[in-house]
């Protein structure tokens, strides 16, 4: 390696700020997400999810934040246990969750949403459909996080 | 201790002395004629209150006005309602998908959003309604959340 290469990549300097910020810490504290493991550009984030019968109380994202801010973090849902996605029994249950964590698209590898990259890159239309929700530069990892925390803990929500 | 102040300025995580009062972090914060509240909260607290009452990793919300007046539109229609300025964006929502606001079907609540008006942005549910405005007035849109399809 050069000694004049960065230690960290730009997209990593932006993340490790973000994560430091007082609004990801705020979610942090509260119990909402925790960054599970980082090893750049893969990092390993939970979510909490409202109590429900025989579901966990946390699920796991493994994403990808190559390029973050300017590209989304890519999220597949991983479980922890097997150390591999997420199978489709353990998904989140919900009319709204589940279309966002559906395993019959892209074999369930990313989230079906505007702030997903992959999702993103393959329907371009969202960028102006969803205007609120599409991701840009100007997002950041507790916007991001905070998308998916409201799908775990809104009504709609109804375990695995 | 840390504690999270919010403020019409933001958010800021602050390292605090456990006998500060919370005329200490007002001033500080250059607000020396704010009143503090805890998030959620419909009672001011004194200033000589100290910082133990907020705990560590507290939120506390520091504002000069005493009550937000937030007005939300729904379907060609707007309700208004006063809150705390440490009330939280999910309370807000709460009042207005539930009875005494727009009295959604319970089916519909989890389905609506709120966003501030005229921005086309989400409001964080964890964002204090005082945080938001800086003339003690706040203007939301209840709306559908975004289905993603095709």
């Amino acid at each position: 390696m050069s000694a004049f290469e960065p230690v960290t990549r730009p997209d990593h300097r932006v993340f490790d700020a973000h994560a430091k910020a007082p609004s990801f810490l705020a979610g942090v504290f509260r119990g909402d997400w925790r960054i599970e493991s980082v090893n750049w550009p893969t990092v390993v984030i939970s979510i909490a999810a409202a109590p429900r019968d025989g579901a966990p109380d946390r699920f796991w994202l493994r994403c990808d934040l190559t390029n973050y801010p300017a590209e989304s973090p890519t999220a597949t849902p991983w479980d922890p246990d097997t150390n591999a996605q997420l199978a489709a029994d353990r998904r989140p249950k919900g009319d709204d969750v589940a279309m966002v964590f559906r395993k019959d698209w892209e074999d369930g590898r990313a989230l079906y949403a505007a702030y997903d990259r992959v999702a993103l890159t393959s329907h371009q239309n969202w960028v102006t459909e969803h205007p609120r929700t599409a991701w840009d530069a100007t997002r950041d990892l507790t916007w991001w996080a905070t998308r998916i925390w409201e799908l775990l803990n809104d009504d709609d929500y109804l375990g695995i | 201790m840390q504690m999270f102040v919010h403020t019409p300025n933001g958010l800021t995580l602050e390292h605090v002395a456990d006998d500060a009062t919370i005329g200490d972090l007002a001033a500080a914060a250059g607000l020396d004629d704010a009143t503090g509240w805890l998030e959620d909260a419909d009672d001011e607290l004194a200033l000589s209150t100290t910082v133990a009452a907020v705990g560590d990793h507290g939120h506390l919300h520091l504002n000069r006005c005493k009550q937000i007046e937030v007005t939300i539109h729904f379907a060609g229609t707007e309700k208004t309602h006063r809150f705390a300025p440490g009330a939280t964006v999910s309370r807000v929502r709460r009042w207005a998908v539930g009875e005494d606001g727009f009295d959604l079907p319970k089916t519909q609540r989890p389905k609506h959003e709120i966003g501030v008006c005229n921005t086309g942005m989400i409001a964080d549910r964890q964002d204090h309604v005082g945080s938001l405005t800086t003339d003690c007035k706040l203007c939301f849109d209840l709306a559908p959340k975004d289905r993603f399809q095709g």
